[in-house]
Formats: structure tokens, C-alpha cells, sequence
């Protein structure tokens, strides 16, 4: 189970999940493991590892699984547009993931993300691959052991995931 | 190479992984009995009053000899921690290896000395049945060294299957709930028995123990860079939407999972 980290060695290397939302397992026309191996291939240094966990759908009501995720990457017209899984919609609008991380909801077309931007302010839309690779990087090479103030950021927010699970 | 390694599994039906030194060692004092025998006897050819009785007991003592062989090779193979060698199969061939090994020696120690010194017309039933029960014997003799080498040096079947059993009911951590102080110590009993399988392993000497030791090992290794939850996909697996690479891993632990099954006797 996640364990703590006591000193910064204890977050070298450290590897995040991404968690992935979907049916299909693609959005944009690519699969998701391809866009996470774009997203890999831009990680700076090799102190932060990545893997992309593809949580069912179906057992949504796991919060305490979801939270382990550092990144959420939803599929927004697969799980979100017809509110087809009323507990993704209620950790969204409660904000119920951890401080530290970065969630973005896929939107194939720009008109439609510019309106699902609206309605989750809180949170990234990317219109297209390109910004969903942009939005990932940009919150896996600030919270990266491989840079400045990287491994804080990695360390605050595994124990805040640590200090929501009960974990000593 | 490759063919370097299959003499090698081949020799592992015989040896159990304890080198051929023993095997040698045992054939050549075979051959040098059975030499010596016929230097200081008069002839080999036996002379018994009643042959077909000598026949009879000549016939049971093999048999038994040949229920020593079969009980100590079945049950050195059970202390290896190669999953070949734990097929009926496989023991049929281990128990023809040493029938053979021995029966060369008996063929050219004994009978053709016969054949060479009285002709075809001296050799009668007898000596053939005697031959066998000689050939039985120096199998059995085979067999009981190797098992020797392999008690001494191998753990005992309690241990293999406890400790295997143990380790495969720990993989159930990942059942707790997040939340308990369970799973930390599920967690903590898992890792505590990786250490034991991986010591047990570190025992293994045949050609198919030592890939599975080594197959173990590169899984643990790549298994303990990973996150908790990764940890968690490798050993459950996932569903319809995959991440391949966590997938490879599940499926190493899934074969290294089916070998030990075979090795602690619960999957044939």
C-alpha cells in the first residue's frame, strides 16, 4: 500500500499514476497508452517513471483507489457528457481529489471544450492531443524529483494521499 | 549453447542438479567391481543346483530393487524446483536413465565377458536374469547416492510447499481494504514472504530450478520500482482497457505463479 515518504531519497524515483477514465481506451483518434508514451517521452530527467492505470468504470464508488493518481485523465464525452457516473460527477464539483493534483477531461472538438470549460473552471479541458500532452507535462515536470522543488511537490502530495487513506 | 542447455536438462532426470561427478564416480566402482569379479573367479557362468527357484529369486529381488529406484528418484524430483521434472513422464525417463546407465555396465562388465569366454552356448537364462537383477541394483545404488546429495543439500518438501503456499496466499493483500491497518500488515507479510521464496529458490540446481530462480528475481526486481497501486495492477490485472506494461509483468507472475503451483504439487 502507498506508503510515506519521511525524506526526499524516500521520493527517488518516484513513479506516478495516471489515471485514465474511458471506454474506448482512445480519445482523439489515438489510444491512451500512445498519448501516455508521448507524455512519458517528455518527462525532463529519469527520477519521476509514469504508468497509466485504466480504473473501471464500473467501481467508480473506489475513491480511495482514485486518489493514488496524481494526474486524472477523463474521457469527457465517454464518462461525463450524458452524467452517466453520478460519483465522478460529485468528486469533480466537490473538488474530492487531492490538493496536488491535476485533473483534465478530453474534449474532442474546441466549441465543446470551451463550453465543458465553463461548466469545470477548476479543472484543464484539452480541445486536442497536443493540449492534453501539454496539460500533463506541465504538472509532471513541476512535481518531478529531477527538478527544483519537484520533490516537495511530490512529497506534499503523496502525503496528503497518505494522510486521507489513515496511512501512519 | 542451446544445446549445451538441453544436455544439461537431459543430465538434470539423472543428477537433480548435483552434478555428474557422482554419477561417474558410481558406474566407474560398478564397472570395477564387476571386473574384479571376473579376475578372481573362476567363472562367471552361475552354477545352481535348482535355477529356475534361483530364477524366481533373482526375479523378486529385482523387482524390489527396481521399487527402491522408483521411490527415491520420485521423490528427489519432488525437492528440485524444476516443473518438468515433477511430470510421471519426466520420472519414467529419470528411472530409465539410471536403468540404462547401469545396464551398460552390466552389458559390458558382465555379459559380453561371458559371451567373449564361453560362447553363446554358456550363457543360458540364469545369468540374463541376474543380469537384470544386477542392473536393478546398480540403478538402485544410483539412485539412493543422488538422494543422499539431495537431502543433504536440498530443503525438504514441508519447506518447498509451505513456504510456496505461504507466499501465494500473501499475493492477497491486495484484497484489503486501503483504509485498514490490514493491508499494511498483509503488505508487510507479502514482502516478509518474497524474502522466504526468494531464499528458497537461491537452492535451486537444476537447469529449469535456476530459470525459474532467475525469472523471480528480474519480475521482484522490476515489481519493487513500481508505485503501490502499479503494485496492486501487476498482481490482480486489469480489464478491458490495458496498460501493457504492467500486463507483461502480470503475466511473468502468472507463469513464475503456474510453476511453483506444479513444484508444491497443487497443478499438474
Amino acid at each position: 500500500m502507498i506508503t510515506r515518504y519521511n525524506s526526499p531519497q524516500d521520493a527517488v524515483p518516484h513513479e506516478e499514476n495516471l489515471l485514465i477514465l474511458t471506454k474506448s481506451g482512445g480519445c482523439y483518434g489515438q489510444d491512451f497508452t500512445d498519448i501516455v508514451q508521448e507524455i512519458r517521452d517528455g518527462i525532463h530527467g529519469d527520477k519521476l517513471l509514469i504508468q497509466e492505470y485504466f480504473h473501471s468504470l464500473d467501481n467508480l464508488v473506489d475513491r480511495d483507489k482514485l486518489i493514488q493518481n496524481s494526474v486524472w485523465i477523463i474521457h469527457w464525452q465517454e464518462c461525463l457528457e450524458n452524467e452517466p457516473y453520478p460519483h465522478l460527477k460529485h468528486y469533480l464539483e466537490t473538488r474530492s481529489y487531492p490538493n496536488e493534483g491535476e485533473i483534465i477531461l478530453c474534449v474532442n472538438g474546441s466549441d465543446k471544450a470551451e463550453t465543458v470549460g465553463s461548466r469545470y473552471p477548476r479543472v484543464s479541458v484539452a480541445p486536442s492531443k497536443e493540449y492534453l500532452v501539454a496539460y500533463a507535462l506541465g504538472h509532471l515536470n513541476t512535481a518531478n524529483p529531477a527538478c527544483s522543488g519537484g520533490t516537495k511537490k511530490v512529497i506534499e502530495w503523496n502525503n496528503e494521499v497518505c494522510d486521507e487513506l489513515g496511512v501512519p | 549453447m542451446e544445446a549445451q542447455r538441453t544436455i544439461q536438462r537431459l543430465i538434470d532426470h539423472i543428477t537433480f542438479g548435483h552434478g555428474i561427478h557422482l554419477f561417474l564416480q558410481v558406474l566407474l566402482l560398478e564397472f570395477a567391481s564387476v571386473f574384479l569379479t571376473f579376475q578372481f573367479s573362476s567363472s562367471l557362468l552361475l552354477q545352481i543346483s535348482n535355477p529356475n527357484f534361483f530364477i524366481g529369486v533373482y526375479a523378486a529381488t529385482s523387482v524390489i530393487f527396481l521399487g527402491i529406484l522408483i521411490m527415491f528418484t520420485a521423490k528427489m524430483r519432488k525437492r528440485t524446483f524444476s516443473p518438468p521434472l515433477q511430470q510421471v513422464r519426466r520420472l519414467a525417463i529419470s528411472i530409465l536413465g539410471y536403468i540404462a546407465a547401469s545396464g551398460v555396465v552390466i552389458t559390458f562388465g558382465y555379459l559380453l565377458l561371458i559371451l567373449a569366454t564361453t560362447g553363446r552356448t554358456g550363457i543360458d537364462r540364469l545369468d540374463y536374469v541376474f543380469s537384470v537383477m544386477l542392473t536393478t541394483l546398480f540403478a538402485a545404488l544410483l539412485a539412493v547416492g543422488y538422494h543422499a546429495r539431495v537431502v543433504d543439500k536440498q530443503p525438504d518438501r514441508e519447506t518447498i510447499t509451505g513456504t510456496v503456499t505461504a507466499w501465494q496466499d500473501s499475493l492477497a493483500w491486495v484484497n484489503e481494504d486501503d483504509r485498514s491497518h490490514a493491508k499494511q500488515d498483509a503488505y508487510d507479510e507479502f514482502t516478509d514472504r518474497m524474502n522466504d521464496l526468494s531464499e528458497l529458490l537461491s537452492n535451486a540446481k537444476t537447469v529449469h530450478g535456476r530459470q525459474l530462480r532467475r525469472d523471480f528475481e528480474a519480475w521482484r526486481d522490476d515489481f519493487e520500482t513500481h508505485s503501490e497501486l502499479s503494485k496492486e495492477t501487476i498482481i490482480k490485472g486489469q480489464g478491458e482497457n490495458k496498460n501493457e506494461r504492467l500486463e507483461q509483468e502480470h503475466q511473468k507472475l502468472e507463469t513464475i505463479q503456474r510453476r511453483l503451483r506444479i513444484i508444491a504439487g497443487e497443478q499438474k
